[in-house]
């Protein structure tokens, strides 16, 4: 058995109990999805469902994404106290983990009612480097190997290995903490994650460049947003029922590509996750244009550990970064007279 | 109709000729590598062997942003054209060339004439290239189509061992073999029959998915519990909309400032929870279910009852794009269940 | 030649351009600053247009871009001294969001000196004027507003 297989098999195994043993009513995982390079969520409800339940290097998706719609949201606290919330199981890696605890942390749902059953991640393949590996060509089916490298495929029942690492998505190259914390059970052994540096050396290296470089690459960098909120709707950090950028009294910007509002839609939702942000990539990868979205959030993740000492995800009680204050914060951003 | 020949190796030459007097769109590779088509330097040989591009040609008729009117101080106008030139397509798919029948449909038909998308559709010329090689998510056999089937194509160009047949499919595309006669032989039928052979086999590439009688289906089974599960993992993200040839809702804004703007209309999409939001507050669609349910009613049996053709071609951008890996092919294994 | 020396050239020529700037106070402390140096006579520069706000804690970053997608030529946001808010923290709420917003804009390759936050209290009716001047005149080296501003 492959390591994929034996924590599958053991994910199996637990999804099956916690339901046989009615822990949980539903328990979110990924299932086979009916092209190569994706799964799709399964929300299994009966213990028989369980053997559905995958794990691969395709397991991408951040669940945290359906948390909120699936507990009641209590129109006032009367209605609160009496609710009825279903507990839900969850398979979850790093990145997942640290979306869940800040949805705690901000109140959207009970930590009570969640078992969370975490594996630490190896990474997970981004199928547009993948077909750039393959020079195009469909895979038509892939599988992982003994070591975590992937074997596709392709038309002319010809076979391409893809080393792992060759097709790691962005944000499973840079992540600092695949394993998951914030956990009921864990599966698996823990992973190292990788330098803190590599995020901040591409930070600074857009950073390094003058004024009007960095204008210009934003704005080519965003030259292909055709505004389909796909980066929006992914991000589990993203669950205001209506979105300012959507709001039409007052309208804050217009619907559509005009390049002004395309800039100001980015810069809003990047400011909206500072401090906030998980690092987990799904809203690069839901971009169907395959725009690199994060190239600002990453900035002000950043900005908000460096001033504030702050990092999301590491506390289901901490106050977020931009609701606490301290009177000695730095303010050397002010204009001096 | 005209049916005639050229060597691949003259097709530069012919687009370079249409050139002169029109903005020749050809197919091309996005800076992600993704095929597209663009308004490319015609030099060298062009790549022929994509599957399909990521964007649809819908664009060209109906635009994200296209402002309607202007006005000013009390003052309505038209807006100015950005491009006057005639516009010709080429390398267009089938599928994608059909969905243009679906939307001359919905903006033309009947007592409707919008003169916005009429005088786009009139100015432009299609060449489809009928499909050699069809991809993993490519249905257009199992929705009415096939890969040498591109109705609201003008001509269709099919790819040979050394030529391309290009057969005029309308008076446009009279016109335009016409225009280039010097650079074309006459078909052979031999080169006919390898025409038919190719599309035949590109034909058999494709699992057939039973789509006849889903709109009698739909019809029986509006409340259906299948609803519920097959939507659960939807995030409404508008990629699957987006990226349809098909789909055509939008959205109408005003922008404004001071004594001054424009009435814009942008690209819409149904999977959005404000898409039916009332003034009131109640939304008629109020969870993903509802939503859809309501995407696959309107392409199988809402268009079926309105305008006797589905409003699906197979392209198969919804199945490939969508972060969440949904399949709109798995609703039809239920029909005739 | 770059953007910004391209419109200086422009403005030497025609001198027709005057920056627009748009200012937040809060009602407390900068408006109260601002009504002073009025009373006061104290001149400061035409260019403003002041936007009273409840405490600089309401300012949304949101309210900034907007303004300079209008045609604002330079934003100025000005609340109470740390520790001299009306509503206690306001002001330091509002400090991170805009430690955070000044830093993002110059990222993006927004110029710095378009976007400018300051304290300014009730009492310092003169240092608002110094305070204005200075904004106008950053602005003004820096030509208008070309990168967000939106043409309707």
């Amino acid at each position: 058995m492959t390591p994929s297989e034996e924590i599958e098999a053991r994910l199996r195994e637990t999804a099956e109990q916690l339901l046989r043993d009615k822990k949980v009513d539903i328990f979110l995982a990924h299932g086979k999805a009916s092209l190569p390079f994706r799964t799709t969520p399964l929300f299994i409800t009966s213990p028989e469902d369980a053997e559905r339940l995958v794990w691969n290097p395709f397991c991408a998706m951040n669940l945290a994404v359906y948390l909120p719609r699936l507990f009641v949201r209590p129109a006032n606290a009367k209605e609160a106290e009496n609710l009825e919330q279903p507990t839900i199981g969850m398979v979850v890696k790093g990145c997942e983990a640290r979306s869940v605890a800040v949805l705690i942390q901000e109140h959207q749902i009970p930590r009570d009612k969640l078992v969370l059953v975490g594996v630490a991640c190896g990474g997970m393949a981004d199928r547009r480097k993948a077909a750039a590996a393959l020079d195009g060509r469909d895979p038509l089916s892939v599988a992982e190997d003994a070591d975590g490298n992937l074997r596709v495929t392709v038309a002319g029942d010809q076979e391409v290995a893809l080393p792992r690492e060759d097709v790691l998505a962005v944000a499973c190259t840079e992540c600092r903490r695949p394993t998951p914390e914030l956990v009921d059970v864990l599966i698996g052994d823990g992973v190292e994650g990788k330098a803190a540096d590599l995020t901040r050396s591409r930070t600074e290296q857009f950073g390094s460049q003058d004024l009007d470089a960095r204008w210009a690459a934003l704005r080519e960098a965003l030259g292909d947003c055709i505004r389909c909120n796909a980066c929006r709707q992914a991000c589990p950090m993203c669950y205001c029922r209506e979105c300012l950028l959507d709001q039409t009294t007052p309208r804050w910007i217009g619907a559509g590509t005009d390049p002004s509002d395309v800039v100001i839609y980015h810069l809003v939702r990047a400011f909206h996750l500072a401090g906030r942000c998980t690092e987990c990539g799904a809203c690069t990868r839901a971009c169907p244009m395959g725009i690199d979205t994060r190239l600002l959030i990453r900035k002000l993740n950043q900005d908000v550990e460096d001033l504030y000492g702050y990092t999301p995800g590491e506390s289901t009680d901490a106050t977020g970064p931009l609701s606490a204050f301290a009177m000695s914060d730095p303010e050397d951003f002010l204009t001096e007279i | 109709m005209t049916e005639k020949t050229i060597a691949r190796t003259d097709l530069t030459t012919l687009l370079d000729r249409l050139a002169e007097d029109a903005a020749v769109y050809i197919p091309a590779q996005d800076e992600a590598g993704e095929a597209a088509l663009a308004e490319a330097p015609l030099d060298g040989d062009l790549a022929l062997d994509y599957v399909n591009f990521r964007l649809s040609p819908k664009a060209f008729f109906l635009p994200q942003n296209q402002t309607l009117l202007c006005f000013q101080d009390g003052q309505v106008r038209e807006p100015e054209q950005p491009d006057h030139r005639k516009t010709v397509l080429f390398g267009v798919r089938p599928c994608d060339a059909s969905a243009m029948l679906a939307l001359d449909a919905v903006f033309l038909e009947g007592d409707k004439h919008d003169p916005y998308y009429a005088s786009l559709r009139d100015k432009t010329v299609v060449i489809a290239l009928a499909c050699t090689h069809p991809g993993p998510s490519c249905f257009c056999t199992s929705v009415g189509g096939g890969p040498g089937d591109a109705a609201g194509a003008d001509v269709l160009a099919v790819p040979l061992e050394n030529d391309l047949l290009l057969r005029a499919q309308s008076p446009k595309g009279e016109d335009l073999l016409a225009s280039v006669s010097d650079l074309l032989a006459d078909a052979a039928p031999e080169a006919v029959t390898q025409a038919d052979r190719r599309i035949a086999d590109a034909a058999e590439q494709m699992e057939a998915v039973t789509t006849d009688g889903s709109a009698q289906w739909l019809r029986e089974n509006y409340d259906a519990d299948l609803w519920q599960t097959i939507s659960q993992a939807c995030i409404e993200c508008g990629t699957c909309s987006y990226l349809c040839p098909t789909c055509h809702c939008f959205d109408i804004t005003d922008e404004i400032r001071g004594g001054r703007g424009r009435r814009v209309r942008t690209w819409d999409c149904c999977a959005y929870p404000l898409f039916t939001l009332h003034a009131s507050g109640h939304n008629p669609r109020p969870s993903s279910r509802e939503r859809w349910r309501q995407r696959i009613m309107h392409k199988f049996r809402y268009a079926v009852e309105n305008h006797d053709r589905l409003f699906c071609v197979g392209c198969g951008r919804c199945i490939r794009h969508c972060p969440a890996g949904m399949d709109l092919r798995n609703v039809f294994k239920h029909v005739g269940a | 030649m770059s953007e910004t020396q391209a419109v200086e050239e422009q403005t030497d020529s025609t001198d027709q351009w005057d920056p627009k700037i748009v200012a937040f106070l809060c009602n407390w402390c900068s408006y109260a600053g601002a009504d002073l140096a009025g009373v006061s006579r104290i001149q400061y520069p035409h260019n403003v247009r002041i936007i009273r706000v409840p405490c600089s804690g309401r300012v949304s970053p949101a309210f900034l871009l907007r303004a300079l997608q209008n045609g604002a030529d330079g934003v100025l946001v000005s609340g109470c001294h740390p520790g001299d808010c009306h509503y206690i923290s306001g002001n330091l709420v509002a400090r991170r969001k805009f430690a955070l917003l000044k830093e993002l804009l110059n990222y993006a390759g927004i110029e710095p000196e378009r976007v400018q936050f300051t304290w300014v209290s009730a009492s310092e009716g003169g240092r608002f004027a110094t305070v204005i001047e200075k904004v106008v005149e950053d602005v003004r080296k820096l030509g208008p507003n070309e990168k967000l501003v939106k043409t309707l």
